[in-house]
């Protein structure tokens, strides 16, 4: 083995031939799931559509490795650099079967880039509750639930999976509270404390958090995965702490401190030397037998546009939720009517409530970690999540407290707000609303991620007439609001706002350009998990049902959203399926046996 | 910096057609060389030309004004324009400042090697795939050359620009060492962000693999090449009836046709306006924000890697904050005085009348 790979578009072990398992995508899911596996000795090769910001991700010397990335607003947001690009990969939308799908160069697009979305994310990793993983009965020993929803339980209790949500936080790196002042009462049992401390807090964190406790609720400090000391402590994957640069949400950690899946779990992957990825190779095709129900072996385009093809012993879908559904739908898979019919539907994507305030001072966004406070009052349940709340508050969301670090983006969304200074005669110009920064500087921001209710009709397909630059049908996603995250808005909304008049807001509103098609990075469901094939696709350790060697370890498993970002769940549910995947009979024995563990 | 590098694009269509349909056949190679020898002509300093640079610069100096402070000019919003539509410019392989059938040549003496100046699609190897876009990057029909115009990337590399410092690990302070700017080394683009980046700056019929997909035609901006072109070529036909080209008419008849621009070319307004707003507001490496003159106009700290606001002493294993610039509490200059009376009228009209926003009455401002 030679560390670090000198072959282009190669990182890890180059001389690895006959792998066990292929891995499709490199993000929290794909990575985690390596990271186990590999180090079980398992010969594993992961494909990742983006390329590789990582340079000497590969490389075993402490201090690597060094990201492309920076404090760059136009390169991420603006120019798109590692972000899916609508113009060569679109997807389109509609909000019934009825309805005309239209492109959109906004339908949930995530990262392309080794490492994938957790690259950009600002890392908030809370844990789902207890009442979670049974939402279905719980609904149902509470009363009727809206029509059109489709919740079931999960096949998994909360108790069963919280050594893997240890496990996660252990191996990523999550700073928080675990109890006491700044800790979330409604967060459920954890057998252990947060391995790091809690983020530097944010003056708009600050700010909110002192008017949410005026009014009666228990504001946290949020968990991340975000270094709040030097770690882990093992020298060759150990990271800074984060100095709050302010470029967090939506931005590559220019210094490593974001515990991204790349700096973690796929690092100490490619170390074991049991590794390979290739990068900018797009999974177009899973290639089966002739009865449809094993996999052989998965086509790619390489990175020069070439189609190549390679197999394994089995095959993990990663590609985030809709992109595995698309790749599963691509294939010519012979699936028996439940899978067949539940591919692509239930997909969730939380329901976003933005309460916002303007405020006479300055908020300086760009100091601190995007979001480093929150709330978890109006999600809804009891005092550690163990039932649904019988006050009245209906299931919503966990709320994060932010502001604008972006000037550029800001001010292109201001343009609207100069249209309509046109018409009502103002004087007030595109410079004025620079300099003086009402809806950047000036802003804070509370986001709801409302669960979002289960749909057989919100669903994934393949569009028709719209193909990518690689010639496949894109992505076409159905979807409609349901009356129970519609329901649970409206009943938060004037809490929203009293939370910023409390806080000496000016001006207090719901922002009014949320909704359609759902702007949530977190895309779940389309592949949801059960013991029952027929109401599901794959079983509780993310196997297809009736395919014997192709498993899905991203979001696409989760049967319901819960309200709380979903990132570490997806994690604990990826470890606990790799670990399940090398030892059947009793996955926890896997715990513990990474570099990263106690590192 | 190297010489600048361009590729002539004011070919008709017949020269286009005929480059296009020759790229690639052996056969029609020695027409294709004798046709780009005609078009040898000195490099200009980058696509658009110094009359339309100085309509930009004009145009996007009354989006954003200079009066007691800076505008779009001093912040050289139009640099940035010509960086951005500048980029990939063309492939001067042999360096004697033409984009000419001798860098196709030099690119077919250089096969099979590593040399990073004929592998123009940044493979790493030089190959039939480099001969192919030399020859088409005669006839600016694909994007050749480096990812950058005159120092300034398309895509800035990372991680740090050298404006602030690392901070000393023993005493959680500033330190005296700064890191080089790595901002300007432009990335090289994978093919699959290379194909979206042609769209964007040739248009979707440069492109056949977008054939499929409607937004490669109709998302404000792709083809921005053209548009800017013809976006110019109308301010110039608008300012005609006043008498002079744009950026000699007095401020009221410019402002009289950007109003008659904005009713008739709508997009075109926005395009430039979007990207006047980038070009005040952008890392001064991409050409705008010149000194940061932008971020200083609306008061934001701009990239403060490696130093940040938050620095960890790793004697005492804990976090201190800048004094001058807190990350947990209000900025010690903010008075907390709020909007001047137009903008607070404004935002009454437009998020109370219009959005059905709640006014608060004023209270003291929390400090933390």
């Amino acid at each position: 083995m030679a560390l670090p790979s000198a072959v282009p578009n190669v990182l890890g072990d180059t001389s690895l031939a006959g792998f066990d398992v292929i891995i499709i995508g490199s993000g929290a899911g794909g990575s985690a799931a390596a990271y186990v596996l590999t180090a079980a000795g398992m010969k594993v090769l992961v494909l990742e559509a983006g390329d590789n910001n990582f340079p000497g991700l590969d490389d075993p010397s402490p201090g690597m490795p060094i990201p492309r990335y920076g404090n760059d607003e136009l390169k991420q947001s603006i120019r798109l650099w590692d972000l899916q690009d609508p113009v060569v990969e679109p997807r389109t939308f509609r909000t019934s079967d009825q309805a005309a799908a239209k492109a959109n160069a906004d339908v949930n697009l995530l990262c392309r880039t080794v490492g994938g979305t957790t690259v950009h994310a600002d890392m908030k990793y809370p844990r789902f509750n207890e009442v979670d993983f049974r939402i279905a009965t719980a609904l149902q020993e509470a009363g009727p639930t809206p029509d059109g929803t489709s919740f079931i339980d999960w096949p998994l209790s909360y108790d069963e999976l919280e050594p893997f949500y240890t496990e996660a936080e252990i191996i990523t790196g999550v700073a928080g509270v675990a109890s006491g002042p700044g800790s979330d009462p409604f967060a459920s049992w954890r057998s252990q404390p947060y391995p790091m401390p809690p983020l530097p807090e944010m003056y708009v964190g600050r700010l909110l958090s002192k008017a949410a406790m005026d009014a009666g609720w228990h504001p946290i400090r949020y968990p991340a995965a975000i270094n709040t000391l030097p770690y882990p402590a093992m020298a060759t994957l150990q990271r800074p702490p984060c100095v709050s640069c302010g470029f967090c949400s939506g931005y590559g950690c220019p210094n490593n401190s974001k515990s991204s899946a790349a700096v973690t779990t796929l690092r100490a992957a490619l170390l074991t030397g049991h590794c390979q990825l290739r990068f900018n190779c797009f999974v177009r095709k899973l290639q089966t037998d002739s009865a449809g129900r094993h996999i052989a072996g998965v086509e790619y385009v390489d990175p020069d546009g070439n189609v190549q093809s390679v197999s394994a012993g089995r095959y993990i879908l990663a590609a985030s939720a809709m992109e595995s559904v698309r790749l599963v739908l691509l294939s010519n898979l012979s699936l028996s009517s439940g899978p067949q019919f539940h591919i692509g539907r239930h997909m969730l994507f939380h329901f976003q409530t933005h309460g916002v305030g303007i405020f006479k001072q300055r908020m300086h966004g760009e100091r601190g970690a995007s979001v480093t406070n929150g709330l978890s009052d109006f999600r809804g349940v009891t005092e550690g999540g163990t039932g649904l709340a019988t006050d009245g508050r209906p299931l919503g969301g966990i709320i994060e407290f932010g502001t604008s670090s972006e000037p550029i983006s800001a001010g292109k969304s201001s343009l609207q707000a100069l249209d309509v200074a046109a018409n009502i005669g103002s004087k007030i110009g595109l410079k004025d609303i620079l300099v003086e920064s009402p809806f950047h500087a000036h802003i804070a921001v509370m986001t709801v991620q409302a669960e979002d209710a289960p749909q057989p009709t919100n669903r994934v397909d393949l569009d028709p007439n719209v193909r990518d630059v690689f010639g496949l049908p894109v992505v076409r996603l159905t979807y409609q609001s349901n009356a129970f995250e519609l329901g649970a808005a409206a009943y938060y909304k004037p809490l929203l706002i009293d939370i910023m008049q409390r806080a000496g807001a000016t001006f207090g509103f719901i922002d009014p350009t949320t909704g359609i098609p759902p702007q949530s990075r977190h895309v779940l469901g389309g592949l949801r998990m059960s013991d029952d094939p027929s109401e599901s696709v794959c079983d509780g350790f993310g196997k297809l049902h009736d395919v014997d060697n192709l498993y899905c370890m991203d979001g696409g498993v989760m049967p319901s959203s819960s309200g709380y970002n979903p990132t570490l769940t997806l994690i604990a549910l990826a470890l606990r399926a790799a670990a399940q995947l090398v030892e059947p009979a009793a996955p926890e024995r896997r715990l513990g046996k990474g570099r990263l563990r106690r590192g | 910096m190297g010489r600048e590098r361009w590729v002539n694009v004011r070919l008709s269509r017949r020269q286009f057609m005929h480059g296009a349909a020759a790229a690639g056949s052996a056969l029609l190679f020695a027409r294709v060389v004798r046709l780009a020898r005609a078009l040898d002509v000195p490099p200009p300093p980058g696509f658009l030309s110094d009359a339309e640079l100085r309509v930009v610069d004009a145009l996007t100096a009354r989006l954003v004004p200079t009066d007691t402070t800076a505008g779009a000019h001093e912040a050289g919003v139009a640099d940035y324009i010509q960086g951005l539509l500048s980029a990939f410019l063309g492939a001067d392989v042999n360096g004697d400042g033409l984009i000419s059938a001798a860098d196709v040549t030099a690119v077919i003496d250089a096969l099979g090697t590593d040399d990073p100046t004929a592998d123009i699609d940044g493979s790493g190897k030089v190959d039939a795939g480099d001969v192919l876009l030399a020859q088409r990057s005669i006839f600016g029909t694909v994007l050749a050359g480096p990812p950058a115009f005159a120092g300034r990337p398309l895509f800035a590399g990372g991680p740090f620009s050298g404006r602030t410092p690392f901070p000393d690990p023993a005493t959680g302070t500033p330190s005296a060492t700064f890191p080089a700017n790595a901002f300007l080394d432009p990335l090289a683009l994978p093919r699959v962000k290379r194909l979206a980046w042609t769209v964007r700056l040739l248009g979707a019929a440069a492109v056949p693999e977008v054939a499929d997909n409607p937004l490669a035609a109709t998302l404000p901006d792709v083809d921005l090449r053209r548009r800017y072109k013809e976006g110019i070529a109308q301010v110039n036909a608008l300012s005609a009836a006043h008498g002079a080209s744009f950026d000699a008419l007095d401020t009221a008849d410019q402002d009289a046709v950007i109003k008659q621009l904005k009713s008739t070319n709508r997009s075109f307004y926005d395009l430039v306006t979007n990207h006047t707003i980038e070009g005040m507001l952008c890392a001064p490496e991409y050409g705008g924000n010149r000194g940061g003159i932008g971020w200083q106009l609306v008061g934001f700290g701009g990239d403060s890697q490696p130093l940040g606001y938050t620095i960890f002493n790793t004697t005492t294993q804990q976090y201190v904050e800048r004094p001058d610039k807190p990350n947990s509490t209000l900025d010690p200059t903010d008075d907390c005085s709020g909007f001047s009376a137009a903008m607070l009228a404004f935002l009454h009209l437009a998020l109370v009348q219009l959005a059905g926003a709640q006014q608060f009455p004023d209270s003291p401002c929390y400090r933390g």
